[in-house]
């Protein structure tokens, strides 16, 4: 069960993140390994709301951009269509769906050095997740 | 009982650990750390009981991801439960919230202490008050920050002065400012002074000691007396539970573990009291992007360096600049696809400047299936403060120079040209329109001398119980309209002096 949702996460993240002539498609930046680590790392609540708004930007097509597929099946154009309207929808909770697929898509991507570059940044160094043990 | 060790972190299971001392003080924030500190420089043996982990500057992640995983509660994702899901930002680990705050220093207002006195029968706290802070400044050596750092800060320096109200560079517990604008994620540079650093370290040398990893599943009661606290620890990467602690006290538990969690633990504990988790209030806040044809770079420099308080008593709201990582911007920004890569490429053009309501709204805090519930909507006069606290922004962007702003409203054009700001002042007021935030949270355990209305009285202690008192911001009663952590510290002293003289 936990690769589909995997998959579903991954599939959101990247629609939405595209990428463009200037910036770089988060599906370009490690996202596999991204979303593996976020299961691990966020809380339970966290992972579930990111799993569950993954789900729901799949399944929505039919009041975004009024197509009955899922968000898998649309043509390219059409799935950038469905993440402009998702994100700008009148239903609050779709909006707010979308924002909480677009926050842990900018967390890796903007961290990424190659956006960091592009944004005039030095890279992060790694996050040291280290804490005092004694 | 085990042999003096100033710190105990994570313990697997069947490695209990059991501790006796003074006063146990659940919590290391702005209040935790502030009581243990002078519980410490008046004798008293002192354990600090921490949630999270401790973590050094080395330890500091740079990303915000990092920042979420390591260093919030709950990995950043705490929402209200209302009709509008708006964040709730708590700081987890040793030194709370101060480790992600931006260590901004402002006294306590003086209507603040006549307002406690007229509403809530408090005595007049303000001498002892200002005289602590007077203190507390010289600790942690508060300075203004300087105006070279950060173009966004200057940017607002210029808008307010063109439009002609009060404004200021923000005074923050703050060595010299590198400007990394790290703030949110603990400044590796170790220039802002988050109490891990200082106040933590100096209960240490006091002998005190320090357990962290270790959520306090309650306090532990004997009739009405509080006589210790008990938990088990918990990984801080897998979140595994480990061994038990207990950590028995001779003389009390000061409740300091932050809005949400003082309350909670203490309904947990089944405390008596019938205000527990009532009068919860904060500081919604929203912010607005200004444009700029010229590069701003907000990411460089102080991360909120200015800031303005003209609006504090009318309409009631506060001014900041708020420089927040470029990760965060993403989610910011309305649309999605190819639409959002476009409107990111603008970021470096971008400056944030935020407003967060004196709000007068109250709320809840009670127990929810995964851990505290916040149940807090804001009123429709909020709201209007809200708005009108963000036509402000706008226009003090438009008086640095803007040739847009982006106010991410729902309903409203993506960005906003000057002789469009009619469409601002027309901005619905349903919360759910707006992209907002609770930060600088009250209540929960308010202080008041009538144990009908309140939960402590004017020491902090939990009417009708011996030994438990409050030392964190649960017990303020009122919104402050004004950063809140050398208010929170002050009365953490005032607290922990109070608990001195009486035992």
């Amino acid at each position: 069960m936990e690769a589909p949702l995997k998959w579903m996460v991954r599939f959101a993240l990247s629609a939405m993140m595209p990428g463009s002539d200037q910036l770089p498609a988060i599906g370009d930046l490690g996202l596999r390994s991204y979303v593996d680590g976020l299961a691990t790392d966020a809380s339970w609540t966290f992972w579930m709301g990111t799993v569950l708004c993954s789900i729901g930007f799949m399944i929505t097509p039919f009041m975004t951009i009024y197509v009955p597929l899922p968000a898998a099946l649309l043509s390219s154009s059409q799935l950038d269509r469905h993440a402009m309207a998702m994100a700008n929808h009148r239903v609050y909770l779709l909006r707010q769906a979308a924002m909480m697929v677009k926050m842990v898509a900018g967390l890796q991507w903007a961290a990424s050095p190659e956006v960091r570059a592009h944004l005039g940044l030095i890279p992060y160094a790694p996050d040291p997740d280290a804490w005092r043990t004694t | 009982m085990a042999d003096h060790v100033s710190h105990y972190a994570y313990r697997p299971k069947g490695d209990p650990l059991a501790l006796d001392v003074d006063w146990v003080v659940v919590g290391s924030g702005a209040g935790g750390a502030t009581a243990a500190v002078s519980l410490a420089r008046g004798g008293a043996s002192v354990a600090i009981v921490e949630a999270g982990a401790w973590r050094d500057p080395e330890h500091y992640p740079q990303s915000a991801y990092g920042g979420m995983r390591d260093m919030m509660a709950d990995f950043g994702g705490s929402v209200t439960s209302a009709a509008a899901q708006w964040p709730i930002v708590q700081g987890r680990g040793v030194g709370g919230t101060t480790l992600i705050n931006s260590a901004i220093c402002v006294r306590t207002p003086g209507d603040i202490f006549q307002q406690w006195q007229r509403e809530h029968g408090l005595p007049d706290y303000s001498e002892r008050i200002w005289a602590i802070q007077d203190d507390l400044e010289d600790e942690l050596a508060a300075t203004e920050t300087p105006l070279a750092l950060g173009r966004s800060n200057q940017l607002a320096k210029t808008g307010a002065a063109a439009l002609g109200y009060d404004n200021h560079l923000t005074t923050r517990y703050v060595r010299d400012c590198a400007g990394s604008g790290q703030c949110l994620q603990g400044c590796g540079a170790q220039r802002k002074q988050s109490l891990n650093l200082n106040f933590v370290p100096e209960t240490l040398r006091l002998g005190g000691t320090v357990v962290s990893c270790a959520p306090v599943h309650r306090v532990l009661l004997e009739g009405t007396r509080a006589v210790g606290v008990t938990g088990h620890f918990q990984h801080p990467r897998t979140k595994r539970w480990g061994a038990h602690f207990t950590i028995r006290c001779r003389k009390g538990v000061m409740m300091a573990a932050s809005v949400l969690q003082s309350p909670l633990l203490l309904l947990r504990s089944r405390v008596r009291s019938r205000r527990l988790g009532y009068e919860f209030r904060a500081h919604p806040g929203t912010g607005v992007f200004g444009v700029y044809k010229d590069i701003v770079d907000m990411n460089k420099g102080a991360t909120q360096g200015w800031a303005s308080s003209a609006f504090r008593d009318e309409p009631g709201f506060k001014l900041e600049t708020l420089s927040i990582p470029p990760e965060l911007v993403a989610s910011r920004l309305k649309g999605g696809g190819r639409q959002l890569m476009e409107r990111f490429a603008e970021y470096r053009h971008l400056a944030m400047w935020v407003m967060a309501v004196r709000a007068e709204t109250t709320g809840t805090v009670g127990r929810g299936p995964l851990g505290p519930t916040v149940r807090y909507l804001l009123d429709e006069a909020d709201m209007r403060r809200l708005r009108a606290g963000a036509i402000h922004v706008a226009k003090t962007h438009f008086a640095a120079g803007a040739s847009h702003v982006i106010p991410g409203i729902h309903g409203l054009p993506y960005k906003l040209t000057p002789d469009q700001l009619g469409l601002l002042e027309d901005a619905p007021l349903q919360p759910w329109h707006w992209v907002g935030v609770l930060s600088h949270l009250f209540g929960g355990c308010v202080m008041g001398a009538d144990p009908q209305r309140s939960v402590c009285d004017e020491q902090g202690r939990v009417h009708g119980y011996q030994g438990l008192v409050i030392a964190d911001a649960s017990q303020i009663p009122t919104n402050l309209g004004v950063n809140p952590q050398h208010t929170i510290m002050a009365l953490a002293r005032l607290r922990a002096e109070q608990a001195l003289n009486s035992t």
